[in-house]
């Protein structure tokens, strides 16, 4: 195309230049051709795009510290500690710690650090741990347990810590585990039940090598023909090794060794495997409701009120189109993300809705890879599980929400500070 | 200075001169980090305009945090000399 335009518009006469420009080797200034055009306006398109993205995200961003700065103008004593929030972090399906890391330190940080509240990550890579730490905090504190030195303890009688605390959930699976902790603390018994302790040790590959070899070893003693089908390089080798062994003392000793070393190789291996698995819960889900109550729950008034922050992350090629829509947009996401922060920082809270607060963010899930969705169906992962609650604790349970009239600016000044103005 | 019972005057055997100038020198190492913890957090958190005579709570979270910060930094930093120290 342009090649027809350069030959049909006639050659223009070049007008005479400046000798001294020419002298100093500067180029004649021509407008952009069609080709360079279209190059500058692409990349001055989506620069552009990008910046006024940029400059909202950090102007809703803005919006959301204003809103809460003035917490952290609050004089505080020599003695005092500010509020402590928990966050919750785990690696979203099929992806990093740091893709969860930075939308914290993105959307949620600023918003805690410009109302002077501290922050406590728990950052969790497997499923499943962060229900066994919440549940064993809660196990802790029903057992009575005090694991704080004498020092830590003259400390906390002269250093006051402002006692409203709070739990941050970033994304759906986060949030998920937490229920799932909850409940688990709550309801389950205090010490794992027998029926876990082979469950959670026996978990091992069909019968790998080192559960063939143990076999082979005994073989000799009870001198049973190796099954034919059984016969594979490791047998055939052990069946050498006893070949070359001379009778005697010598024989009786080695092979006990040998065992030895094998049985702790297999130890070794099952220890790693508990290992790499987070701790099996206390209570499987279906047995909530049929639980005792522990008499220590009737003491406690409420639960610690909870905060699901959305996390909205696709992955895939085909998603292409969806994730650049993101990418454009996400000053909304720091707008949503903004307001359920402030909404912890304000400390709003009302009742756990099991209608709608088991759901909240259930659309996430359809986010996440199908092919790890399948599997985590197989393999009975957690984070495929639908959230089962109990009626006991949801009424102890809440939620944190922003106030309605926030966004009527119905925020006043006083003297202890903002109030809400009814 | 009359720590450790230096400066009583008296002659004592039991004291080793080694042993007390690195308890010295190791004082002088805390004490200067304590400065200049202080110094960094204090022009880190606290904003050069004066307004009130306490700490409000976004500056001593900072402080808090600042702190924190700076040991866990120390702490890593020693670290990672002493393994260089043990390699060579």
């Amino acid at each position: 195309m342009s090649s027809e335009m350069s030959t049909s518009t006639p050659p223009v006469p070049e007008k005479p230049r400046n000798p001294v420009f020419e002298a100093m080797g500067i180029p004649r200034i021509r407008l952009p051709g069609p080709k360079m055009s279209v190059f500058l306006l692409t990349v001055a398109g989506i620069a552009g795009l990008i910046y006024y993205d940029k400059r909202e995200r950090r102007a809703n961003r803005q919006k959301w510290k204003d809103r809460v700065s003035h917490f952290a103008e609050q004089p505080l004593p020599v003695t005092a500690l500010t509020r402590k929030v928990t966050v919750y972090l785990s690696p979203p399906p099929g992806d990093h710690m740091e893709v969860t890391m930075e939308h914290f330190t993105q959307y949620v940080k600023p918003i805690l650090t410009a109302a002077a509240i501290d922050w406590e990550l728990v950052k969790e890579q497997r499923q499943g741990d962060i229900r066994y730490e919440v549940a064993e905090a809660i196990r802790r504190q029903r057992r009575g347990d005090d694991d704080r030195t004498p020092e830590q303890k003259a400390l906390s009688s002269v250093i006051t810590r402002d006692t409203d605390g709070g739990a941050i959930c970033i994304g759906r699976g986060a949030y998920k585990e937490y229920l799932h902790g909850v409940h688990e603390g709550w309801l389950g018994p205090l010490e794992p039940p027998a029926s876990l302790e082979p469950v959670a040790t026996t978990p091992q590959p069909p019968s790998t090598e080192p559960a063939a070899d143990v076999k082979d070893s005994f073989v000799e003693s009870a001198d049973i023909v190796i099954n034919e089908a059984n016969a594979s390089s490791a047998a055939a080798e052990s069946g050498v090794v006893t070949a070359q062994t001379p009778p005697g003392a010598n024989e009786s000793e080695k092979p006990v060794s040998e065992e030895e070393q094998k049985i702790k190789d297999e130890e070794q291996k099952k220890k790693d495997e508990t290992a790499k698995k987070s701790p099996k819960a206390y209570i499987s889900t279906e047995d909530y409701a049929t639980a005792p109550t522990p008499a220590e729950f009737s003491k406690i008034d409420h639960l610690e009120p909870i905060m699901y922050i959305p996390h909205p992350h696709i992955l895939g090629f085909r998603h292409t189109p969806i994730r650049t829509y993101r990418y454009f947009t996400k000053r909304n996401l720091a707008d949503k993300v903004g307001a359920v922060t402030a909404a912890v920082v304000l400390n709003n809270f009302r009742q756990f809705i099991p209608r709608i607060d088991v759901e909240a963010g259930k659309h996430e899930e359809d986010e996440w890879p199908v092919k790890w969705k399948q599997t985590g169906i197989e393999k009975g992962s957690e984070w495929m599980q639908d959230v089962v609650v109990d009626e006991r604790v949801v009424d102890k349970l809440r939620v944190y929400e922003l106030p309605n009239n926030l966004d009527d600016g119905g925020f006043v000044k006083n003297d202890d500070g903002f109030v809400a103005d009814k | 200075m009359s720590m450790f019972g230096m400066g009583l005057g008296r002659p004592q055997s039991d004291y080793d001169e080694n042993k007390i100038n690195a308890i010295k020198g190791e004082m002088l190492m805390v004490s200067a980090m304590k400065d200049k913890m202080t110094n960094i957090c204090y022009e880190k958190c606290v904003p050069p305009h004066y307004s009130e005579n306490d700490l409000n709570k976004g500056e001593s979270n900072c402080v808090d945090r600042c702190a924190a910060k700076f040991f866990e930094t120390i702490k890593i930093v020693g670290s990672e000399l002493q393994k260089q120290a043990a390699q060579q």
